[in-house]
Formats: C-alpha cells, sequence, structure tokens
C-alpha cells in the first residue's frame, strides 16, 4: 500500500558503515562566508568522528562557528555567500558534501534529523502538529495521510505528550514552548534517524523544563541507539550526557576530548576559562567569578597566531605569532595550544575540579526519593 | 585618580582588542552614515536619484534655455501652427510637435514643474496631516486611536481618484488646489505607517529606559521614539511622490487637473489619444516622462528602505 | 544589612492586566492575568536581592511596578519611607534619581540613533545636572569604571558587542550614584564568559558605591552568586525567602528544591550520580492560577489539602520565610566523591 515515490533511493541508514570508518566523520571542515566586508572564517578545520549511541556535545560561545557546522554538515548553508573551502564530511564512508540537493533532501530528516533553539519560531503556525510531525514519514517513507497520522500520534505519546490524539489536531499556538520542543523531537525521531543535531535545544527554555527536554532525548537514545551532536553553549548542560565534548573558540576546535579528558583533564585555557566562569555553588564563602577578559575576535579579521591569545592569560610572544598545532594524546584527545604537552603548565593553571578537591556542593535535597516525579502534567 | 580593578582591565583589553581588529582611524559611523553608503551600493537608487535631479534641474533651469532654443510651450501662433504642426521627431524638435505646432519636448519639460510640483507639495501636505495624526494615534491610544484609525479606514474605503475629482469639483480647478486636494486625502496611509512605527519603537526598552530615568514625554517622543520611527516616513513618502505624480496625470488626463494652456503629461497625453494613429508621440514622450519619473521614486523608496533596514545588516 | 530601615519596602503587592485587549484597550475585559499576587518583602540599603522564578513567573512585572513603569492592581510600594502610588510628577522623576533599571536584552536597551556619550550622559540631561562638560567629564571617568574606552564617547551602540553594550547600561545606570537599582536578568542574555565579567563588575560596582540591587533571574545559581537574600517566585507568587545560604542550603518549598536540583553542575561524575527531582509537565496559566497552592499541580509533595487551601507566607526560621503546609527543611549534602 505504501507509496514508494523514490525507487532508485538506497536508503543511507541501512548500508554498513565500511570497515575502520566511523558513522559520522568531519574531516578538516572549512567553511567561509564571502560578503562585501570581507571573507568571515565561519567554520575552519573541524574534525571529529561519531558513532551510533555516542553524544557528542559542541561547546562554544556565539559565533564560535558550532552552529554552522552542523549546518554545513546538513547541506542547509545557501552558497553563496557561503563556500565549502575544504575538508570532507563522510556519512556511512559516503560524501555528503558531494551530494545533490536531492540526496540530501532524502539524508536530511530521514538519516540526520535536526533539532533547533527556538520552539517558537521552528513549527509552522498555519499547519496542526499531527501534520507537521507526520511529514517526514510521507516524504521519505511514503506513508498514507493516515497512517502517517497514526504514526504521529504514537510519536506525540511517545515524547510524552499527554493525550496525543486530540493533541495532533491542534495548532502550535496551542502548545508550551516547553511542549513545542517535545514535537519538535518527535518529529526529529519520525524517521529514526541515525544522527541527531539538537542546537542549543534547551537554551529558550525555563530550567526545569530544560532537565525534562535533556531526559527525554536521553531516553529516546537509549531506545533509538541513534547518535546526538548536542550544540550548546552550556558545559554544565552537556557534563553528564556527553561521551565526547568538542570545545569551539572563533570558528576552531580549540578541543576535543572524551567528558572525562575536557572536565578533569583539559589542556586548553579557553576551556579553563569556560569552566571557571560558571558561577560555583559554593555553600562556604562567595568567590568573585573568574571571567575570560575581553571579547571573541570579528570572524573576518583574526588574530595573527592562536585566535585565543589576546584574550588569554597565559599567552606567550608565540601565541601572537604562530598558529598552534593540535597536541594530540593517545586516546585522541587533542588541544590546539602552544603549551598543552607541557604538563607542569597543565596542572600549575588548570581549574579545580570534584577530582582534586573531592567534594564540592551539588544543590540536590538528598532526602527527596528521586523516584518520585512530581504531580500531574 | 581611580586604580582600574580587573574588570575594568577585561573590558579596556576588549576594547584593545577590537582597535586590533578595526582601523585605528576609522571614524564613528552614524546610521544615516552607514545608510548612505549602502544606497550609493544600490546602482538602481543611484540611477533613480541621477534621473530625479536631473529633471528637477531641466525643470528648474527651462526659463534659460529651452524656450529660447525650443519656442514656447503655451503658444498658440497660427503661423507657427501653418508651418509646424505635427511633425515628427527631428533634429529641430526632437519629441515632434503638436497640431498647434509646439514644440512636445519643451511642453514636456514644463510639465515635469507641474508634475514635481505636485509630487513634493501633496506628499508634504499628506506627510503633515500624516505625522500628526499618526503619532496622535499611536501616543494616546484608546479613544483618539480608534477615532482617527476608523476615519482612515473611511478615507480608504472611497474610489481614491473619484474622492479627488469631486474636491476639486468642489474647490475649483487650479495647481494649487490640485495639491491641496491630492495632499489632503494622501493622509490615511501615511498616518498608519507612522502609527505602527511608532507602536514597535515604543515597544523598545530604550523607551522604557528612558522612563525609568524620568524623562519627560516631550523628551521620550523627540529623543527615542521619532528618531527611530522616522525612517519608514521617509521610505514611504518617497514612493508617495511618484503615487502623487501619477494621481495629478490622472486628474490632468481627466479635465479635472492644471488648467490649459499650462502642460501637464496627464493633458498631454489625453490631447494625443486623437493623434493616436499618425502622431503617436504626441502620447508616447509624455508617457515616457511619466513612467521614468514615477518609477525612479519608487526605486529610490525601495532602495531607502533597504539602506535604513538595521536588520539587514546587524546580522 | 546592618541599617534597619528598608530602603525599599513592598507590601502585598498584586498587578492584574486584562487576558484580552479589546476595543477599549481591555478595560471591560472579565478575564485577567493574576501576574504578581500578594508579594511583600525588603530591600536595606547596599544588599542585593535575588529575585528568581521561571518565565511568566512576575518577577519581571515586579521590578516594573516598583519602578512605576506600570502601576499596581493592589498594594503599595514605599522608597525611603514614602509611598509611590501616591506621589506626583516630580516627585516621582525626584525618586527616579535615585532609583535605576538594567535591562536584560543589550541591544534593545540602547537608542541606536544616540551616541554611547548621549546614552550614558541621558539621566544627567533630564534632571538637569552638570554643564555640558561636567557631564563629558562623568561620562568619560565612568565608561572607565565599567571597563569600556573613554575615547568611544561618540561611538553609536551597534560598534559594539553585547557585552560591551551591557557594560554601557551598566555606566548608565550608575552614573547618577542611585540607591537602588532594579537589575532585570541582566546577564541572561550574554555569553557565558561574559557574563562572569558582568557579575564581578556590578558585585565592583555595589562595592564602590553601597548601591542597593533588585536582581531579577531565571537562574538560581547566578543569583546565588550574586545575593545577600533571595526570593523564588511561582505563578505570581513568593514561595519562599531568606539568606542565601539557607535557601541554598536548606531549601523548604519544594518548588525551590526542584529548581536547585534542574541547575547543570558541570562535572560529570557529580552530574551522573547525583539525584535530580525532574518537575512534570509546565507552569499553568496565570490566567486561571490553580486553587489552593499555585504549585500543587506539578508538587512531588502534593496532598488534598494543597488543592484547597492556600499556604500562608510563615516565618520558618528567622528571617526564612516559605508558604507551603509542608514546609520542613531538606539539608542539602555536600557530594563527596573518592578517587
Amino acid at each position: 500500500m505504501k507509496k514508494n515515490a523514490n525507487k532508485n533511493y538506497v536508503d543511507l541508514k541501512t548500508q554498513p558503515i565500511p570497515e575502520g570508518q566511523h558513522l559520522l566523520e568531519v574531516d578538516n571542515l572549512k567553511m567561509y562566508f564571502h560578503t562585501e566586508d570581507g571573507i568571515v572564517h565561519a567554520v575552519d578545520g573541524v574534525s571529529y568522528t561519531l558513532d551510533r549511541g555516542e553524544t557528542l556535545g559542541v561547546v562554544g560561545e556565539s559565533g564560535s562557528g558550532k552552529s554552522v557546522t552542523a549546518m554545513t554538515i546538513m547541506g542547509l548553508i545557501s552558497m553563496p555567500p557561503g563556500k565549502i573551502e575544504g575538508g570532507r564530511v563522510l556519512y556511512r564512508g559516503h560524501s555528503l558534501l558531494d551530494m545533490s540537493e536531492e540526496e540530501m533532501q532524502h539524508i536530511r530528516g530521514n538519516d540526520i534529523a535536526m533539532i533547533f533553539q527556538d520552539p517558537m519560531t521552528s513549527l509552522n503556525p498555519v499547519y496542526k502538529i499531527g501534520k507537521q510531525v507526520g511529514e517526514g514519514l510521507r516524504l521519505h517513507r511514503g506513508y498514507s495521510k493516515q497512517e502517517a497520522l497514526q504514526r504521529a500520534t504514537e510519536l506525540l505519546d511517545l515524547v510524552g505528550i499527554p493525550e496525543p490524539e486530540k493533541r495532533v489536531n491542534e495548532y502550535p499556538h496551542q502548545f508550551s514552548g516547553g511542549m513545542r520542543q517535545r514535537v519538535m523531537i518527535a518529529m526529529a525521531l519520525a524517521c529514526d534517524p541515525d544522527i541527531l543535531i539538537a542546537d542549543e535545544p534547551t537554551t529558550a527554555l525555563d530550567v526545569t523544563i530544560q532537565a525534562q527536554i535533556i531526559e527525554l532525548m536521553q531516553e529516546m537514545q537509549e531506545k533509538n541507539g541513534n547518535a546526538i551532536v548536542m550544540i550548546t553553549h552550556d558545559l554544565g548542560v552537556v557534563a553528564d550526557i556527553a561521551d565526547k565534548i568538542m570545545v569551539m573558540y572563533a570558528g576552531r576546535p580549540v578541543e576535543f576530548g572524551t567528558a572525562d579528558e575536557i572536565f578533569y583533564d583539559s589542556r586548553h585555557p579557553y576551556t579553563w576559562g569556560l569552566i571557571r566562569s560558571i558561577p560555583e555553588q559554593a555553600i562556604d564563602e562567595k568567590k568573585p567569578l573568574t571571567p575570560i577578559h575581553g571579547n571573541p575576535p570579528s570572524l573576518m579579521n583574526l588574530p595573527a597566531g592562536c585566535p585565543f591569545a589576546p584574550r588569554c592569560p597565559y599567552a606567550q610572544d608565540i601565541c601572537h605569532e604562530k598558529l598552534p598545532e593540535q597536541v594530540t594524546t593517545e586516546t585522541g584527545h587533542y588541544s590546539a595550544c602552544h603549551f598543552a604537552g607541557d604538563m607542569d603548565f597543565v596542572k600549575k593553571n588548570a581549574p579545580n575540579t570534584s577530582r582534586s578537591r573531592g567534594k564540592i556542593a551539588t544543590g540536590t535535597p538528598d532526602v527527596l526519593d528521586p523516584s518520585v516525579i512530581g504531580g500531574r502534567a | 585618580m581611580l586604580e582600574p580593578s580587573p574588570t575594568q582591565r577585561a573590558g579596556m583589553a576588549a576594547t584593545a582588542d577590537t582597535k586590533g581588529v578595526k582601523k585605528p582611524e576609522e571614524k564613528s559611523r552614524t546610521l544615516w552614515g552607514d545608510a548612505f553608503k549602502r544606497l550609493r551600493k544600490n546602482k538602481l537608487a543611484v540611477f533613480a536619484v541621477i534621473w530625479i535631479i536631473f529633471i528637477a534641474l531641466v525643470a528648474i533651469t527651462a526659463d534659460l534655455w529651452a524656450e529660447p532654443w525650443l519656442g514656447s510651450p503655451t503658444a498658440s501662433d497660427s503661423v507657427a501652427m501653418a508651418t509646424t504642426s505635427l511633425l515628427p521627431p527631428s533634429a529641430e524638435h526632437p519629441f515632434g510637435t503638436d497640431p498647434l505646432g509646439r514644440d512636445i519636448l519643451v511642453r514636456v519639460i514644463y510639465g515635469a514643474r507641474v508634475s514635481l510640483s505636485v509630487g513634493i507639495m501633496a506628499t508634504a501636505i499628506s506627510t503633515a496631516i500624516g505625522l500628526v495624526l499618526g503619532a496622535v494615534a499611536a501616543f494616546y491610544g484608546g479613544i483618539w486611536d480608534t477615532i482617527i484609525m476608523r476615519l482612515a479606514d473611511v478615507f480608504l474605503a472611497f474610489p481614491y481618484i473619484l474622492f479627488v475629482v469631486a474636491m476639486i469639483a468642489v474647490i475649483g480647478q487650479s495647481l494649487t488646489n490640485v495639491f491641496i486636494a491630492i495632499g489632503i486625502l494622501g493622509w490615511p496611509s501615511i498616518a498608519r505607517v507612522f502609527r505602527s512605527a511608532i507602536l514597535t519603537v515604543k515597544e523598545n526598552d530604550y523607551v522604557d529606559a528612558a522612563r525609568a530615568m524620568g524623562a519627560s514625554d516631550a523628551r521620550i517622543i523627540a529623543r527615542h521614539i521619532f528618531p527611530n520611527s522616522v525612517a519608514s516616513i521617509v521610505v514611504y513618502a518617497t514612493m508617495n511622490i511618484g503615487g502623487a505624480i501619477l494621481t495629478e496625470s490622472s486628474l490632468s488626463f481627466l479635465g479635472m487637473g492644471v488648467v490649459p494652456p499650462t502642460p501637464s503629461w496627464g493633458s498631454m497625453i489625453q490631447a494625443g489619444q486623437a493623434y493616436l494613429q499618425t502622431a503617436p508621440w504626441m502620447m508616447i514622450m509624455p508617457g515616457l516622462a511619466i513612467l521614468s519619473t514615477v518609477l525612479a521614486f519608487t526605486l529610490l523608496g525601495d532602495g531607502l528602505r533597504d539602506a535604513l533596514d538595521v536588520k539587514m545588516k546587524d546580522a | 544589612m546592618a541599617d534597619k530601615t528598608p530602603l525599599l519596602k513592598v507590601e502585598h503587592l498584586c498587578k492584574e492586566f486584562p487576558a484580552e485587549s479589546g476595543t477599549f484597550g481591555g478595560r471591560f475585559a472579565k478575564r485577567f492575568v493574576s501576574a504578581v499576587n500578594d508579594v511583600s518583602f525588603e530591600i536595606y540599603p547596599g544588599e542585593t536581592f535575588g529575585l528568581v522564578g521561571e518565565s511568566g513567573c512576575g518577577k519581571s512585572t515586579t521590578g516594573r511596578t516598583i519602578m512605576h513603569l506600570t502601576s499596581p492592581t493592589s498594594g503599595k510600594v514605599y522608597f525611603q519611607g514614602r509611598d509611590i502610588s501616591e506621589m506626583s510628577k516630580k516627585e516621582l522623576k525626584e525618586m527616579r534619581r535615585d532609583m535605576q533599571f538594567i535591562f536584560q536584552d543589550p541591544y534593545a536597551s540602547l537608542n541606536p540613533r544616540m551616541t554611547i556619550g548621549e546614552i550614558v550622559s541621558e539621566p544627567m540631561t533630564i534632571h538637569g545636572i552638570g554643564t555640558k562638560e561636567e557631564r563629558i567629564e562623568r561620562v568619560r571617568e565612568l565608561l572607565q569604571v565599567v571597563g569600556l574606552n573613554p575615547e568611544h564617547i561618540n561611538r553609536y551602540p551597534h560598534e559594539f558587542s553585547g557585552g560591551q553594550r551591557q557594560r554601557v547600561g551598566i555606566a548608565r545606570a550608575f552614573i547618577l550614584r542611585p540607591k537602588l537599582i532594579i537589575c532585570d536578568e541582566p546577564v541572561s542574555a550574554l555569553d557565558v564568559s561574559i557574563q562572569a565579567q558582568v557579575l564581578n563588575l556590578l558585585k565592583e560596582l555595589q562595592d564602590k558605591y553601597g548601591t542597593a540591587y533588585l536582581f531579577i533571574a531565571h537562574d538560581l545559581s547566578v543569583v546565588q552568586h550574586i545575593s545577600d537574600r533571595v526570593a523564588v517566585m511561582y505563578l505570581g507568587k513568593m514561595v519562599e525567602l531568606s539568606d542565601w545560604k539557607t535557601l541554598y542550603t536548606e531549601p523548604h518549598h519544594p518548588y525551590t528544591q526542584s529548581l536547585l536540583s534542574a541547575v547543570p553542575v558541570p562535572d560529570p561524575d557529580i552530574q551522573k550520580t547525583r539525584k535530580r527531582i525532574i518537575l512534570a509537565g509546565d507552569p499553568p496559566s496565570p490566567i486561571d492560577p490553580p486553587s489552593g497552592c499555585r504549585f500543587h499541580t506539578r508538587c512531588p509533595m502534593a496532598q488534598d489539602i494543597c488543592s484547597k487551601e492556600i499556604p500562608g507566607f510563615d516565618e520558618v526560621a528567622s528571617g526564612h520565610y516559605c508558604a507551603c503546609h509542608f514546609a520542613k527543611p531538606f539539608p542539602i549534602k555536600e557530594s563527596h566523591i573518592n578517587l
């Protein structure tokens, strides 16, 4: 009964990953924008690998190129002004950058899905929720209208929207921000994608709703085994859910490693600065925060040498002159700093963490039973 | 006098590195200056400005050279009539002549005086009324807003040309009355645009900031709301000039505009109607004049809108 | 805090908005949004009072009502002992010399058509203080204090980054040396590293000028860092108020507890092992708030009484108030992580 609209299309999801390769491999990706005022080096040499079931956290401030990287992989950057200046993106061994727009349309939503920051504007206000959630299924799987609606109802139920039979027939404005983000997740997961890219999915939401959404994404990952790329400006958000973390600054990855390596064995002063900037929930006394001085550089006119050098408290002459190479350990943990290999330097200046101090306040009432999850929705 | 604290140094480092990025001698840019720069990059808008200036200069200086060269635009000399009636375009009469032997070019040039002055004067009147009523509606809101905006709806619901014709019939036919009729009836759209611009600007925090500082209403309007909402009016008024020129042409075509023999593009087209087969230049030349001038104002308005749009550049 | 005469006193403040804006500006609306309901607190000279809650809880409306940007439906606001609602226009203007505002959005709060110098000196201009030269001198001094280059006095806001603009907003708030500044989420629009800069700056300026802050935020960790006392609001009502340390170590209200546990900790070991309360559902609509305790629909420990009776805002310990029928302390222990 299902229409097979695209007979000659091979579902890449079902193909095996070539020997020795990863689900997603991004290799030295460069995306520049050619504007009237000059060239913006939005993404400059990003590399990482991702496997099924893994979560990659991409952390950086606004303008660090973390979103543009994701949009480039999805083929969502309009070119011009954008231009890929180098690098490869391999998905199950197939180069995404060489695909035609038509092929990319099959990838988007079906193999790689994306959730955006603002749940208020990413849903179309004139269509019913059910239609929007089922759209991908109609497009990629050739579902009929009824089948798509049926599946949309199931998906809404799955992401914890009460009364899904009723809610599929409602419009976006009848949903709260948190509920819309749930709808976005349902939409993204509709075709059972390999990779879910979430671009600041909780930034626009309240703290208590934030926790709900992150928990939901983790739950869904356990069920479906998909990989997640979680883009965020908040290191705290990815602390417990990320397997790997890439820290970006001024379009470049400055550090990449497992979550433990980034939090407990970081070798880059920018990562240190990010960790130190977060208000610490100390209970004994208040210390002033340790901010990173200055502002991020303009991507159009990057300083010579290390882009972080003008703000780095440890910068030496070499930092202002020469772009640092990535110093990589055996485990694949790399840091783009001239002094990342100098363990004395790292030991002396890295921030204290729970591992080095042994204790830290957690902000959780220990007496409460965590199995109690509150009230009626 | 003050020891620089760590935070101060933080900020100064910031300014230092922006300096490294920008050229140090760079002067501060104003929004209007920026807008002008962007406008200059828009070729169509630049062309429109040149065209408008050219027409205006030609029209203003016409007495000095056009009349001596091409003869009077209003002459009705029977000798000339016999010899020069309905000549096609030539070196001597670049746009040809009409049945009365008058040069079409000189009439188009003098017609530009009528068109431009009507366009500008009528728009000035509409804008003055529209700004006041739009501002009152937006600031005082409530009952004032309801009355003014419903009145605007009523005005907009009438067929515009008929309204103007009726008004001219009442106040009499003259150039001044054409200004007045088109001007007075043009306020509702300006009032609407200005009102919505003010309402948008009013939502900005800097208006609340000014109130929180204790600023008076007059200061808030003059310093904060007006400078930020006037851009949309500049754009709208520019386009409105083209519209007013068209209206004047339609009026003259209907015989309700400027009194003959004063040349006007609309009445010239009307006069040429009868000679469409034999002397098509009589209609084509003033038609082209209307087309190019109205188009120029529209393109300029478009260009201004893009140039003044802060959002477009502040990505 | 030593000074026991409050600088600002808010008594039973209520603010309602018409739920629909009809032909007559909603004057005859039948349904109302109860944005702020029966909120009372005091701010002492030189202290920082934190006000926390999720979006729509009425924290910003409280700030705006105190500033008299919108007038209260009922209740009183006393500034330096005087009732604001009874002030004449002139007195209100005088009061605004001593009470300033810092806005959340560093883009919308600066007039794009004015230079930085004009923006920062505007409070002086409005109150007719100093000659032009004196104003410029003061602006340059203050730009220096907030960490901006005084040479940039003639630049326009769009030439600055978000963090720098927020510094401009801070300079403007401080130029008249006010006694109280209402900070409405001053760092939530900024990047993490810039947030820390601005928080430190605010703290430094407070130490220097002895200004009191009403610090509004949705983020408990930011508020705690800067505040002496913290109040938590939920759906227009204040649910808990105490000094920052007690609130953090012994929160009594289940909502405060869940807020605290929702703040992500940037440390995987802790984040993975700590227990968290994740509240179900969304905050209900303030148009038709739940009966009894407004939090009962999401509360993990709600009983029958919670939906029937409105809990009083009672003092559970000295200076520690809580609005819960079952208020009792839930001490937060430190997690010990041994390697």
